[in-house]
């Protein structure tokens, strides 16, 4: 009987979150942006690790 | 394009123009060596456990296997993982939250405790006997106290950055790290202590959800959290899909919890809760399934061998995690389980998660980190290297543990004897020690590469995916657009209540697989135990420790399952008031000896000292360790501990056979429950093959035998006591009393023989072999009539008459009028080995004098050199001699000799 109601539950929960995922844009967008600002947080940081490097090559 | 909302989210929180002294590069470094350290340390121990298989005397030199085998395990988890995601977090978690990390100073402490307070002194303290009988658990309760201080500093350490940032647009790494960081300090206490309070299966059920929650909430999330990190920043392209990647976080975190109790299927843990474990665990392999498929589309385009060292260890960890999961999902199913559960298929389970998916990822972690500290030295080739050497060198072992696993389970369902699927297992094990090879010089190569080289390919490599970076996310495109206040604010709320409900239901797993198992199984316990226990005697109890500590359990469970291949084996499954005094449990998850459930009463004491003292004496074919720092040099002089284990040993059982059959009767009137209704209608308590009964029914053995199987089977089963000849001088001769017969003086009929392979020879050690086919038996019969050299010719003399009046006076009384060894006395002996039948076993003349003359050592023969003379005694053995009745197959002749003429007639 449990092991009914975690099936159903999961089902349930991914298909809802699945259907607001692919109806609603806005939604979609929100989510999928960590993942850009994470790319663009690791940019920044390499740069900033490259421009440090490249500093201390010069000075040397 | 950045929206505006995001944005504006970004200088709500602060800056993220985070600078290099930010990241920590000391402590980088500092976990990255200690992990490597730590690792390599692991792996000796790991190597000398697997030795122990091949070459089971090569290590007696070292401390017990069971005790290096917690080393590694521990080292493996704590040390080498714990020290690498810690690494890992000092660097990804500043460029995922912009904030730096909370405390240097703390940072330190957290190091220094970690390696320092947690791993030296624990693997100090399971090398010298201080430890905690649970698996992935091993280390003792003041380490792991010391443990939880350190999770709560890390999670300090870790947690604050994210929490100044807060929880907008946190990348899918971001909440791996959080959620695991939040669910070692739920499931650590949980799994560590709880078993200690909990007795027996109902223990085992948290235990179980400890070994499952240590991989799925801790190294898992960790492990993903490395890969969503390191895939996209070395391909300089965002992930496939966030959500996909949300939805297989949630998911993880709500099924994993679920999943525990399936390391103990077919146990005596509530079948409902059982199927529960079984569901939870396909569902995870439909949500791995998407996990991965959104790391692997991540990275398209790269190639399944990836130019970028990163790439690759990260692509190759993924390759691994699909694997393991789907073993776990299909493992868990009832079939499978009943078929691999217990054999080395698991162990390679195991390995592939911890050494191919966990490390690779970590491994992709330190390196992608260590890249990117300044001045770091990283040598592409040496990675290189190490890559493919550790690449082939855990696929190996995975498969070669995979296949044995499969030989050893096939073995194990069949009805051959245990020793079938050791023997069957040899060559795996050896090819598992020399995968260790490429692996161990793979991890070398890894340290070596984070040692040497310049610095400048590497930079050019950091480069080129920057380039990537920055052209990928301009012609993407896909950037995010505003989106509403309200939209924020729900999602900020659903974060929340997802994370709430993911405590919740971290709660609610305890719950339906620890708290309501054990509701269960308490009131089961409560109407089927006896209501007077007699418990453990004090020994008893010393001796369980040092079963513990010793980890006997890896070897040797301690549970009947409810399988058939078990029951036909081991006897009733166990029930689950046998285990309610097992502080913690010690059910044992892995099988390389027999089941020791049903071990009281099965085995001599003696038999016991000299298998601890020198198993291969007694059993040639044996691969467990020997310990002889339990002895004073011989079986003969046991230390208080070798008294103590035999004590335990002599215990595990003993409630339930005493009350047997009258106790299980009484119990099916007082249960309803199915599986105790299945273990309670069993034929048979104890079905160990070799627990000796009373003479009684036994297989007619054949006529003919193959003579080079029974050889074979002389030398793998018999050889240890009675010799390779069969003059019972083999190497555990000396030690054993009554000591084993030597066969040249002695002829038996076939169905004596058959009777003593059948029933053993109760009282003494002379075992049952009843887990050998008749037509073995039937080999061995054969190989034992031929070391005979006793004459059938049996003098018939004047002086039967005489031997005949001795034997009525003196002997008859326990061997019987008829010499069937059946007399009234037979049964009220001091020893209660049976006397000689001399109708059926025929000794030869300086025999049977000198079983006269001097005794028989461990029966309740006496000496009766002292009693009788020597004609008197030479009557005697001529009289016993002519009780013999020879079957068919021993042709007898009996000589009528006339003392007076000489002549002599055979009939």
């Amino acid at each position: 009987m449990i092991s009914i109601v975690i099936v159903t539950l999961t089902l349930l929960m991914a298909v809802v979150f699945s259907l607001a995922y692919a109806l609603n844009p806005e939604l979609r967008q929100r989510v999928e942006a960590p993942k850009y600002i994470f790319l663009r947080q690791l940019s920044k940081y390499d740069r900033t690790m490259q421009n440090q490097q490249d500093h201390n090559s010069e000075q040397q | 394009m950045q929206t505006a909302e995001v944005a504006t989210s970004n200088e709500k929180n602060g800056p993220t123009d985070y600078g290099g002294p930010e990241i920590d590069s000391l402590l980088i470094k500092a976990h990255s060596f200690a992990a490597f350290a730590t690792l390599l340390l692991a792996v000796v121990f790991g190597i000398l456990v697997s030795l122990q298989f091949v070459f089971p005397d090569l290590i007696a030199v070292f401390p017990s296997w069971g005790r290096m085998r917690y080393a590694h395990t521990q080292g493996i988890m704590l040390g080498w993982l714990g020290n690498a995601f810690l690494a890992f977090m000092y660097y990804a978690v500043p460029v995922l939250s912009g904030r730096a990390i909370g405390n240097r100073r703390l940072g330190l402490w957290l190091f220094a405790l970690w390696n320092f307070a947690v791993m030296t002194p624990g693997w100090i303290l399971v090398l010298s006997g201080y430890s905690q009988p649970l698996e992935w658990a091993e280390f003792p309760l003041p380490v792991d106290v010391l443990i939880v201080i350190a999770f709560v500093m890390a999670a300090i350490q870790f947690l604050s950055p994210f929490f100044k940032h807060g929880f907008d647009n946190l990348y899918v790494s971001s909440w791996y790290i959080i959620g695991a960081l939040v669910f070692i300090l739920l499931i650590f206490p949980m799994g560590n202590l709880v078993p200690e309070f909990v007795p027996g299966v109902a223990g085992a059920a948290f235990s179980g959800l400890w070994i499952h929650d240590a991989v799925g909430l801790f190294v898992t999330p960790l492990g993903l959290a490395i890969l969503y990190f390191v895939i996209p920043a070395n391909t300089g392209r965002p992930i496939f899909s966030h959500f996909l990647s949300m939805l297989g976080f949630w998911g993880l975190f709500f099924i994993y919890p679920l999943n525990g109790i399936h390391h103990y299927i077919h146990s005596a843990i509530p079948m409902s809760a059982q199927l529960i474990a079984i569901v939870a665990s396909f569902i995870l392999g439909a949500v791995v399934v998407i996990v991965v498929a959104n790391l692997m589309l991540s990275q398209r385009g790269c190639g399944w061998i990836p130019k970028n060292i990163v790439l690759r260890f990260a692509s190759m960890s993924v390759v691994f995690y699909v694997i393991v999961s789907v073993q776990g999902s299909w493992q868990a199913d009832l079939a499978a389980s009943r078929a691999i559960h217990f054999t080395d298929y698991i162990i390679g389970h195991s390995h592939l998660s911890m050494l191919g998916f966990a490390t690779f990822a970590g491994i992709a972690g330190i390196v992608h980190a260590w890249q990117r500290m300044p001045d770091a030295r990283v040598n592409l080739r040496a990675l290189d290297w190490a890559y493919w050497l550790l690449t082939i060198g855990i696929t190996l072992m995975v498969i070669d543990l995979t296949l044995a696993g499969l030989v050893q389970g096939d073995s194990w369902q069949s009805s051959a004897p245990w020793l079938e699927s050791v023997r069957a297992s040899t060559p795996y094990w050896l090819v598992r020690s020399l995968s260790a090879i490429p692996i161990t010089i793979g991890f070398v190569l890894v340290l070596y590469g984070l040692m040497s080289g310049s610095t400048e390919t590497e930079s050019a490599e950091i480069s080129d995916v920057r380039r990537t970076t920055i052209n990928d996310s301009t012609a993407d495109g896909a950037e995010p657009t505003s989106t509403g206040a309200g939209l924020s604010a729900a999602l900020r709320m659903s974060y929340i209540v997802a994370f709430g409900a993911g405590v919740g239901f971290f709660v609610f797993s305890v719950s339906l697989l620890g708290l309501m198992p054990l509701q269960s199984l308490t009131r089961e316990t409560a109407a089927l135990a006896p209501a007077a226990s007699p418990g453990l005697a004090p020994a008893e109890e010393r001796g369980r420790a040092i079963y513990a500590r010793e980890g006997c359990s890896y070897c040797h469970t301690q549970q009947v399952r409810y399988t058939e291949a078990d029951i036909r084996r081991f006897g009733a499954p166990s029930l689950a008031w046998e285990g309610r005094l097992d502080y913690p449990h010690m059910l044992g998850t892995r099988r390389i000896g027999p089941d020791l459930a049903r071990t009281t009463n099965t085995r001599t004491d003696e038999w016991h000292l000299v298998h601890l003292f020198s198993p291969r004496s007694v059993v040639p074919q044996s691969i467990m360790p020997s310990y002889p720092e339990m002895f004073n040099g011989s079986p003969d002089s046991p230390r208080l501990d070798a008294l103590d284990l035999v004590a335990y040993l002599d215990s595990l059982g003993r409630e339930r056979e005493l009350a047997w059959p009258e106790g299980d009767d009484l119990g099916l009137s007082l249960t309803e429950d199915e599986r105790a209704l299945e273990s309670l209608n069993s034929e048979v308590l104890n079905a160990h093959p070799g627990k000796t009964r009373p003479r009684g029914s036994a297989p007619a053995l054949n006529e003919t035998a193959d003579e080079r199987s029974g050889q074979q089977l002389w030398q793998d089963n018999c050889s240890g006591c009675h010799g390779i000849e069969g003059r019972g001088d083999g190497p555990a001769a000396s030690w054993l009393e009554p000591p084993p017969v030597d066969l040249t003086e002695h002829r038996y009929r076939r169905d004596l023989l058959a009777d003593i392979f059948w029933n053993g020879v109760y009282g003494s050690s002379m075992p049952a072999w009843r887990d050998l086919a008749p037509a073995q038996l039937s080999a061995l019969a054969q190989v034992v009539e031929d070391f005979s050299q006793v004459e059938t010719t049996i003098a018939t003399s004047p002086q039967l008459g005489v031997g005949q009046q001795v034997y009525q006076t003196h002997c008859a009384e326990c061997h019987g009028d008829d010499g069937d060894g059946n007399g009234f006395a037979a049964n009220k002996l001091p020893i209660p080995i049976m006397p000689t039948d001399f109708t059926r076993e025929l000794l030869s003349e300086e025999a049977a004098l000198r079983a006269l003359r001097q005794g028989i050592a461990g029966t309740s023969m006496a000496p009766w050199g002292d009693r009788l003379n020597e004609a008197e005694m030479i009557a005697s053995t001529q009289y016993i001699r002519s009780l013999f009745q020879a079957g068919p197959q021993v042709a007898q002749a009996v000589v009528t000799s006339d003392a007076e003429d000489g002549s002599s007639t055979n009939d």
